[in-house]
């Protein structure tokens, strides 16, 4: 074909595809436009516009310039796509570990919590004996716990005969948790107390967490919870007491007047002559008998728990203590959270650093799939181009 | 400035009118004249000549596109610069584009059915006008923009290889279709 014909067939093709190609050109940018700027430049003396026409030209940003460099570059997209939700897998999962919440103190509102309802009757039997018995351990207990209310409210105004039931709640952080453990064991031993529960536990990380349910004797209430916030540093302290005097004189009396009625069966069955009364009798002493013994049981628990106070305790293991500062400036806590996130920051690419190589091959696996979606496409793109 | 009152510009005679189609078309005429003529200072003379003849045809001529106008006419004025200057060396990208062209449509020895230009320009837009956007653009760049391979590649966001394998199929393309048209043996 002659070379003139093509010339001429070339220069006249559609104005439409010239105008397409020349608006894209114009919208593209790149090399092109900025050849043109400068080639333009000895013209521009000629017309002082002409400069502000380069540079508004050459300023115009090239409208397809990233969607095609992520169709052109289309695997690396993919790496960086699955790098990023490797983050965010890695970040959800981090966060929904943190928000668990391991609070064991929580627990001790779980547990024969009535008597924390301010007076409620614990039906709980520790142990069970006789009237004779419960007295017994009403008097000492009683003393003492006075002595611990009066020791602790530091009122002379309350009735000796008064029974107060102490508990607290106690959070605590150490750096040291086996030596804080140990000395917390030690203080409680020589309080004349004991551990009714007891659970030690890795809480992620390698941080230890304890949860401690200590009795101590009533008298000792505020010498063991002083002497945990030496040995650690309490986060949080919540101390209760609850006045159960009333309860517990309710059923005393109670206990009195069943006693009665139990006394005034036994002279009537000595005295029964018929067969029929004497079932009859009998079976009236035994529910007597039963009911006194429940009394009894009842008054028995709430000595129990009047003459040893429950502590418990959360000791968390921490690699830096928190710290109760004076009221900061504005400046101050932005310096502090300013190197407070870059510390988080480092901690978090560490972790994550850890937990890509820790599930190496789960990402091997996902990387293999991804490699065959990409040759797939490639294959798909060869053809369609053909 | 938009087309229409660049155009109006024109009619009534306004200088202005040259300022504008400088701002907005300045750089395309003057990719076109470098293209074909492969000189600075050529390119330069040959927009101010485009200037020139936009002034002498509009009016009476009210273009549509303006975009394309002006640059069949950069096109035009930047071939005639290009013959005068030289009739015997060929080395703008112009004629590189030209003989790669000739070169595929080149008959293949047998008889063949005499074409025209006009004929011949049918069918290319035709061809063009299966094609899609992207590969319309990498063949107008090329064969009437004489863009090189470099430019286009950086223009579409491709890579030489790919653009340089895009324009062998498209030519091979057009050759088929010529071929089955009777044009080419």
């Amino acid at each position: 074909m002659k070379r003139e014909i093509i010339e001429e067939a070339i220069t006249n093709i559609d104005d439409k595809f010239i105008a397409e190609t020349a608006q894209y050109r114009a919208e593209s940018g790149a090399s092109g436009l900025r050849e043109d700027a400068s080639a333009a430049s000895g013209a521009a003396a000629e017309s002082p516009v002409a400069s502000g026409g380069r540079q508004a030209q050459a300023g115009r940003t090239p409208k397809k310039g990233l969607l095609h460099f992520f169709k052109k570059h289309y695997a690396l997209t993919t790496v960086a796509a699955m790098l990023v939700l490797a983050v965010g897998v890695f970040a959800i999962s981090r966060v929904s570990s943190d928000s668990v919440s391991s609070d064991r103190s929580g627990y001790a509102a779980l547990d024969g919590d009535s008597y924390l309802t301010g007076g409620a009757i614990d039906n709980e039997s520790y142990f069970s004996y006789g009237m004779t018995g419960h007295k017994a351990a009403t008097a000492e207990p009683g003393e003492a716990a006075t002595e611990a209310v009066n020791e602790h409210t530091g009122s002379s105004l309350i009735r000796e005969d008064t029974k107060i039931i102490y508990n607290a709640s106690i959070t605590a952080e150490t750096l040291e948790f086996r030596q804080a453990a140990q000395m917390i064991s030690d203080l409680v031993s020589e309080n004349g107390g004991y551990f009714e529960d007891s659970e030690e536990y890795d809480s992620g990380s390698g941080y230890m967490t304890a949860s401690y349910r200590i009795r101590i004797p009533a008298e000792n209430f505020t010498k063991v919870t002083e002497g945990v916030q030496e040995l650690c540093n309490v986060t949080r302290n919540h101390i209760s007491k609850t006045d159960v005097t009333d309860t517990y004189n309710d059923i005393e009396s109670r206990l009195e007047t069943v006693q009665i009625r139990l006394d005034r069966l036994q002279e009537l069955l000595k005295q029964a002559e018929n067969m029929e009364d004497i079932i009859t009798l009998e079976e009236a002493i035994s529910d007597a008998q039963w009911e006194a013994d429940s009394y009894a049981s009842q008054l028995k628990g709430y000595d129990l728990k009047v003459a040893y106070s429950t502590i418990d305790i959360t000791l968390k293991e921490v690699y830096k203590q928190t710290e109760v500062t004076a009221p900061r400036s504005f400046w101050e806590k932005l310096g502090d959270s300013f190197s407070e996130g870059l510390e988080s920051f480092a901690e978090f690419w560490g972790d994550f650093a850890l937990w890509f190589v820790y599930n190496w091959t789960f990402l091997l696996f996902v990387a293999a799939i991804a490699v065959v979606i990409i040759l797939l496409i490639r294959r798909r793109r060869r053809k369609k181009s053909a | 400035m938009e087309d229409e009152k660049i155009i109006d510009l024109f009619f009534s005679r306004d200088e202005q009118a040259i300022a504008e189609t400088q701002r907005s078309y300045g750089a395309l005429c003057h990719r076109i004249g470098e293209n074909i003529l492969r000189s600075r200072s050529d390119a330069e003379e040959c927009v101010n000549d485009v200037y020139l003849a936009l002034w002498n045809r509009i009016p009476p001529e009210r273009p549509n596109p303006l975009i394309s106008y002006v640059a069949k006419v950069a096109r035009n004025i930047a071939l005639k610069r290009y013959a005068y200057n030289t009739a015997e060396k060929r080395n703008s990208f112009y004629d590189a584009s030209l003989d790669e062209l000739e070169e595929t449509l080149a008959s293949g020895g047998g008889p063949e059915q005499e074409i025209e230009a006009g004929e011949l320009t049918e069918r290319i837009n035709a061809f063009l006008e299966e094609q899609t956007p992207e590969n319309r653009f990498i063949f107008v760049s090329r064969f009437w923009f004489s863009d090189s391979y470099e430019a286009i590649a950086e223009r579409s966001g491709l890579t030489v290889k790919n653009v340089s394998v895009r324009l062998v199929r498209l030519k091979t393309k057009l050759r088929e279709q010529l071929i089955s048209d009777g044009f080419i043996s």
